[in-house]
C-alpha cells in the first residue's frame, strides 16, 4: 500500500517517542521470557535434584533404634536410612554440622570435586566452603580429627541451610554443613544424634508412623514439606515466580498503554488525512491495517532487540537464580522455543489496547473526520469546570495542560508509581534487614563488648555486668540453644514484648524463633537437657521476645544458678559498653559487636546485585514514560511553544511552563507507590508464609524514601535535559504556519 | 523617527539556490500611524512584518526602532524586544484551544512588566461578556477578537497584523478593523497591517507597496478615511 511509505517517515519524526516505546517493549519481552525461562530452569533443576538425590518424605528420631531396617523396608515398601549427624564449633563462632553419608535417602549431590572415598576426606556445602575460605584439598579439623576437603556437595533437606528451625536468614560465616563418611562417624569422639530418613515408595506414611510409635516410639517427627530447610525454598521459589510473572507483566501492561497514548495522538492530529482517506474509498480495515504497522514495528523491533539480549543472558541468569536458590545446577539446557514467546509476549499485550484506539477513531464518519473537528468541536467537561480564576497564569496553564487527557496523566500515574516501587523494593529490603539487625543487635543487646572467662567466679571486680549461660537441647526438637542467666534490670538485655513493651529481667523469655521452634506459649512449660551432662530441668516460660534472630532463653542469674546448683552469684561472662580489664590468660572468648554485624552484612550482599538491577530498571522505566510523555506533550504544544517564543517568553519561560507541568502528577505516582509497594510485599510474604512459620518485618524509613524521591527527581532531569532541545528546536515559524491541527 | 529601515536585505535559500529574497528596503515610519503593506503573495510582505517583529533576522542592513538597532540585538534581548515593544496579530488566530479567553489573553500578560488590566482590554475588544468560553466556542471573528487583545495586553508599541482579516467575512472584517483603529487613537499605538484587499489602504496613514521582494511604491495616504468607511 502507497500508505505504508510514508511509516518510516513518521516514524523519524518522532523518533524519540517510537525509541521510547520500542526500549520499553524490548525491556517487558526481555524480562518477561528470560524471568519465566530462568524461573522453569530452576524449577526443573530442582526436580531432577531431588530425584536424584532420593529426597526423604520425612525424618524421626526414635527412643528404641532400628535393629532390622530391610525388614521394614520391605514390609511397609519404604526406604529407611539411619543418618548420624553433631554440631562441631570449628571457630570460636563458626559451627559446623557433620552429616554421615547416605546412599539410599536423601543422597548428597556432589557439585564440584569428587565424592569421599576415604575415612579422612570430607566434603562441605560450598556456600560455606566459600565463605569461609576453603578450597578443594584444604584441610579441616573436626573435634581434633583433620579431614581433606575433596568435594563440595548439596542436599535436599539442607538445600537452606538454617542453622535452626527458628532462623529466617542462612550465615554461612556461622554455620555449615559437611558430610564423612560412616566409618569416620563411627571414630569421632561424640556419638551424634541419629534421624531415621523415611522415603515411602506407596506414597504413605500412616502405617509406618503408627507402628514406629508403637514399636519404637517417636521422639521426633518431621515431613519434609515441614521442614523449614527445605519449604523456604519452595517458598523463595513461588514468591519469585509469581514476581517474575507479576513484574514483567506490569511493564507491559504500561508499554501497552503508553504505545495506545502515543497511537491515539498521532490518529488525532491525522483525522482529516484519514477523513480525506475513506472519501478516496479506502475501508476501515486498510486504514485500521496501516496504523497498526506503527504499532506492529513497536512491538516487532522491541520484540527481536529484547529477544536477541534475552538469549545471551538466559545462561547467566540461570546460573544466578540456581545460586541464588541453593540448587546445584544440573542441567543448564533449555528449551529455545521459549525464547520465541518474547517475540510474541508483546503482541498479547499491545494489539487488544490498539484495536480499542482503532475502533474509536474508526468509528466517526468520513465527513467529520474530514473536519478534523470531532475531538475539538466539544469543550471537555473538566475544562469547563474547572475554576482556576485565582491562580497565577503559569499554575494555571499546568493544571489546564494536565487535564487536557486522562489517559495521558494515568499512564503517567501508573509508570512512575510502578518504577518508584521499583525503586523504592530495593531500600524496603535493605530496610528491613537493617530493623531486624538493628532491633537485635542494638535495641535489645546494648553492650558493645562480650567476654566468655574460662572459669566460673563470685566476685566480679572487672566491672560490666556478669552473667552465666550454658548450654541446652530439648530433645528430638532443637540440638542446642543457650540459657542466659541475666542480671536483673539489665543494662545490656533489653527484651521487648509484641506490644513494644520491655519485658522485665525477672521473667523466664525466650526469644520467638525458638519460641516458634518449640512451639511453646507463654505459661507452657518444657524440659530442657544440659548438653553438658544430659541432666534434665523443667521450666517455666513466662514471655516471648520480640525478636526475629537468636535461639535463647533468659532468666535471672539467681534462677539459672540454682538450677544448675551453682552459687548463686556465680558468673562466667560479663557484658560491657567499654573494653574491660581483664588478664588475657582468664578470658576464653572476646567478641564485639561489630563482629557479628559484619557476620550478617556478608549475607545480604549477593543480593545487592538484583536490587541493583531491579534499581537500574526502574530508573529506566521512569525516564522513558517521562520522556514519552513530555514528548508527546511538546508535541502537541509545538504551535503553543512557537506562540509562546513570538510573544517573547524566554526559553526559561517556556521550559517551565512545559516541562514543569508533570511534577505533581510525578509526586503523586511516587506517594502512592509507597502504601502500594507496602501492601503488596506484605500481601506476597502472606501468600508464601502460610507453608511456613515465617516472620519478617516491613519496614521503609524516611531517609530512604527521600533518597528514593531524589532518584526520581534526578529522572525527571535528566529527561527534562533531553526534552530542553526538543523545545528549543522548536521554530517562531511554527505558528505562522497555516492552520493548526 | 521611532522605525526606521536602512538597506534591509534578506534572502531564503534552499540549497545553493536563491529562492527569495527581499532586497534593500528602506523606509521611516513615525509613531502612532498605521502603515498598510501590500503586494501578492510571495512578495515578501510576512517576511518583512517578521523582521520587524523581531522573529526573523536581516542578513545586512538595520532596522531601528526608536533607537535601538534590533538586528545588532543578540537572541536573548531580542526577545527581549518582542516582549516588551511587540504584538503580533495572524490571520488564522493562534489562541490555546484548551485556554479559555481570559486565560489567552493571559498568556500574554504574564510576562509583560506593566500589562494592560484584562478586563480593560477583554471590553474594548468587546469580548469580557465571553472571557469565560473557549477558543472552540467561538467564531473566527471573535477568536480574532481574542488574539488581537493577546497582542494589546502587553501595552506594545508596535502592532504588527499579518491578514488579520484574512479569513473573516466582509462584516466581520471591518469590525475587526474598526477595533484596530479604536487601538490606534487610544493607546497611540504604530498598527502594520499587511493584506491583500486593497480596500484597507482607505484606513491607512501610509501605503507600502511590494512586489518580489522590493518597494515598488510608498506613498502617504493624503486620503484617510475611518475604518467604517472601507468597503470592498
Ligand atoms: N523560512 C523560509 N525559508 C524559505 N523560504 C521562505 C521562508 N519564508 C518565506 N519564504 C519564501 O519567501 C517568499 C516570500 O514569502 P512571504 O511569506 O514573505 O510572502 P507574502 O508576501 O507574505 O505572501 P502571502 O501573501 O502568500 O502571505 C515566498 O516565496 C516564500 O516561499
Ligand atoms: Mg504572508
Amino acid at each position: 500500500m502507497v500508505l505504508n511509505k510514508r511509516i518510516f517517515r513518521v516514524l523519524l519524526k518522532q523518533k524519540a517517542i517510537y525509541i521510547g516505546s520500542i526500549v520499553l517493549v524490548m525491556l517487558s519481552s526481555l524480562l518477561y521470557s528470560n524471568l519465566n525461562i530462568a524461573m522453569k530452569n530452576v524449577e526443573k533443576n530442582k526436580d531432577l535434584f531431588l530425584e536424584k538425590t532420593k529426597v526423604e518424605d520425612a525424618k524421626a528420631i526414635l527412643q528404641r533404634p532400628i535393629d532390622n531396617i530391610k525388614k521394614l523396608e520391605d514390609k511397609f515398601n519404604i526406604s529407611i536410612e539411619a543418618r548420624r549427624q553433631f554440631d562441631a564449633n570449628i571457630s570460636e563462632n563458626t559451627t559446623i554440622r557433620v552429616f554421615e553419608k547416605t546412599s539410599k535417602v536423601n543422597i548428597p549431590y556432589i557439585v564440584e570435586g569428587n565424592d569421599i572415598k576415604s575415612m579422612n576426606e570430607i566434603l562441605l556445602e560450598p556456600n560455606f566452603a566459600k565463605t569461609n575460605g576453603y578450597n578443594l584439598g584444604d584441610k579441616i579439623n573436626i573435634l581434633d580429627k583433620e579431614f581433606t576437603i575433596v568435594g563440595f556437595f548439596s542436599m535436599p533437606d539442607y538445600i537452606y541451610p538454617l542453622k535452626s528451625e527458628g532462623d529466617i536468614m542462612i550465615n554461612y560465616k556461622i554455620f555449615g554443613t559437611a558430610i564423612i563418611s560412616d566409618k569416620a562417624m563411627n571414630e569421632m569422639p561424640i556419638k551424634g544424634t541419629v534421624y531415621y530418613l523415611l522415603k515411602s515408595h506407596s506414597g504413605s506414611l500412616e502405617e509406618i508412623k503408627e507402628y514406629l510409635g508403637e514399636n519404637h516410639f517417636i521422639i521426633f517427627w518431621q515431613e519434609i514439606n515441614d521442614n523449614p530447610r527445605f519449604s523456604f525454598v519452595n517458598a523463595k521459589l513461588m514468591g519469585s515466580a509469581k514476581m517474575a510473572i507479576a513484574l514483567p507483566s506490569m511493564i507491559l501492561l504500561l508499554t501497552s498503554l503508553l504505545v495506545a497514548v502515543v497511537l491515539w495522538r498521532m490518529i488525532k492530529t491525522e483525522f482529516t488525512q484519514i477523513g480525506t482517506l475513506y472519501a478516496l474509498g479506502y475501508s476501515k480495515k486498510e486504514i485500521g491495517l496501516h496504523y497498526l504497522s506503527f504499532v506492529n514495528i513497536i512491538a516487532l523491533t522491541g520484540g527481536i532487540i529484547g529477544t536477541i539480549f534475552g538469549l545471551f543472558l538466559v545462561k547467566p541468569l540461570a546460573e544466578y537464580f540456581t545460586f541464588y536458590f541453593n540448587i546445584p545446577l544440573i542441567d543448564n539446557s533449555f528449551d529455545y522455543k521459549y525464547i520465541l514467546g518474547s517475540l510474541l509476549i508483546p503482541y498479547i499485550f499491545i494489539i487488544p489496547t490498539m484495536l480499542i484506539v482503532l475502533f474509536k477513531a474508526l468509528r466517526y464518519s468520513p465527513v467529520k473526520l474530514m473536519r478534523g473537528k470531532t475531538e475539538n468541536s466539544k469543550v471537555g467537561f473538566i475544562e469547563k469546570s474547572l475554576n482556576l480564576k485565582k491562580l497565577r497564569f503559569p499554575a494555571k496553564f499546568k493544571i489546564r495542560e494536565i487535564t487536557k487527557s486522562i489517559p495521558r496523566l494515568f499512564v503517567l500515574i501508573f509508570g512512575i508509581t510502578l518504577s518508584s516501587m521499583f525503586l523504592l523494593l530495593g531500600f524496603l529490603y535493605r530496610n528491613s534487614i537493617d530493623y531486624l539487625l538493628n532491633q537485635s543487635l542494638n535495641d535489645v543487646f546494648k553492650y558493645e563488648y562480650n567476654y566468655v572467662l574460662k572459669s566460673y567466679e563470685t566476685s566480679n571486680i572487672y566491672g560490666g555486668e556478669e552473667y552465666n549461660f550454658s548450654v541446652f537441647k530439648v530433645n528430638g526438637k532443637v540440638e542446642s540453644f543457650v540459657v542466659f542467666g541475666i542480671k536483673p534490670n539489665s543494662q545490656f538485655i533489653n527484651l521487648i514484648d509484641k506490644n513494644s513493651k520491655p519485658i522485665s529481667e525477672d521473667n523466664v523469655i525466650i526469644t520467638k524463633p525458638l519460641a516458634k521452634t518449640l512451639k511453646v506459649k507463654e505459661g507452657d512449660t518444657i524440659v530442657i537437657t544440659n548438653k553438658y551432662n544430659n541432666d534434665n530441668y523443667t521450666i517455666k516460660i513466662d514471655k516471648i521476645a520480640e525478636i526475629y534472630t537468636g535461639n535463647n532463653i533468659y532468666m535471672p542469674l539467681y534462677k539459672l544458678n540454682n538450677l544448675l546448683g551453682f552459687d548463686s552469684n556465680s558468673f562466667i561472662g560479663i557484658f560491657s559498653k567499654e573494653k574491660l580489664n581483664i588478664p588475657e590468660e582468664k578470658i576464653l572468648k572476646f567478641e564485639t559487636k561489630n563482629d557479628i554485624k559484619e557476620a550478617f552484612k556478608a549475607i545480604i550482599n549477593p543480593l545487592k546485585v538484583s536490587l541493583g538491577l531491579v534499581s537500574f530498571i526502574a530508573f529506566f522505566i521512569a525516564l522513558i514514560v517521562i520522556y514519552v510523555v513530555t514528548g508527546l506533550s511538546i508535541e502537541e504544544n509545538k504551535t503553543n511553544i512557537s506562540m509562546f517564543k513570538i510573544l517573547g517568553y524566554t526559553h526559561r519561560e517556556i521550559n517551565d511552563l512545559i516541562l514543569n507541568t508533570f511534577t505533581i502528577p510525578i509526586i503523586i505516582g511516587f506517594v502512592l507507590s509507597i502504601p502500594l509497594l507496602i501492601k503488596s510485599m506484605d500481601t506476597l510474604l502472606n501468600s508464601l508464609a502460610q507453608n511456613i512459620d515465617f516472620t519478617f518485618p516491613l519496614k521503609l524509613n524516611t531517609v530512604s524514601i527521600i533518597l528514593g524521591f531524589l532518584i526520581l527527581y534526578i529522572t525527571f532531569e535528566v529527561s527534562k535535559y533531553f526534552s530542553k532541545k526538543n523545545i528549543f528546536k522548536i521554530p517562531m515559524s511554527e505558528a505562522l504556519k497555516t492552520q493548526r491541527e | 523617527m521611532f522605525i526606521q529601515l536602512h538597506n534591509v536585505n534578506k534572502e531564503f535559500t534552499s540549497g545553493k539556490n536563491v529562492v527569495f529574497s527581499l532586497r534593500n528596503i528602506s523606509f521611516n515610519v513615525n509613531k502612532g500611524q498605521i502603515i498598510t503593506i501590500l503586494g501578492p503573495s510571495g512578495s515578501g510582505k510576512s517576511t518583512l512584518l517578521n523582521l520587524i517583529g523581531g522573529i526573523d533576522r536581516v542578513d545586512s542592513g538595520d532596522i531601528l526602532i526608536g533607537d535601538m538597532n534590533i538586528s545588532k540585538l543578540s537572541d536573548k534581548d531580542l526577545t527581549l524586544y518582542r516582549r516588551n515593544k511587540i504584538g503580533f496579530v495572524f490571520q488564522f488566530y493562534n489562541l490555546i484551544p484548551n485556554l479559555n479567553v481570559y486565560e489567552n489573553v493571559e498568556v500574554a500578560a504574564n510576562i509583560s512588566k506593566n500589562p494592560l488590566s484584562l478586563e480593560k482590554v477583554l471590553d474594548s475588544v468587546g469580548m469580557l461578556d465571553k472571557k469565560d468560553k473557549f477558543p472552540q466556542e467561538l467564531s473566527g471573528g471573535e477568536q480574532q477578537r481574542v488574539s488581537i487583545a493577546r497582542a494589546l495586553a502587553k501595552n506594545p508599541e508596535i502592532l504588527l497584523c499579518d491578514e488579520p482579516t484574512g479569513a473573516l467575512d466582509f462584516k466581520t472584517a471591518k469590525e475587526i478593523l474598526m477595533l484596530l483603529e479604536k487601538i490606534n487613537k487610544e493607546y497611540n499605538t504604530t498598527i502594520f497591517i499587511v493584506t491583500h484587499n486593497t480596500a484597507i489602504i482607505g484606513m491607512a496613514d501610509r501605503i507600502i507597496r511590494l512586489r518580489s521582494g522590493e518597494i515598488v511604491e510608498d506613498k502617504i495616504n493624503s486620503a484617510k478615511i475611518s475604518a467604517e468607511g472601507v468597503e470592498w
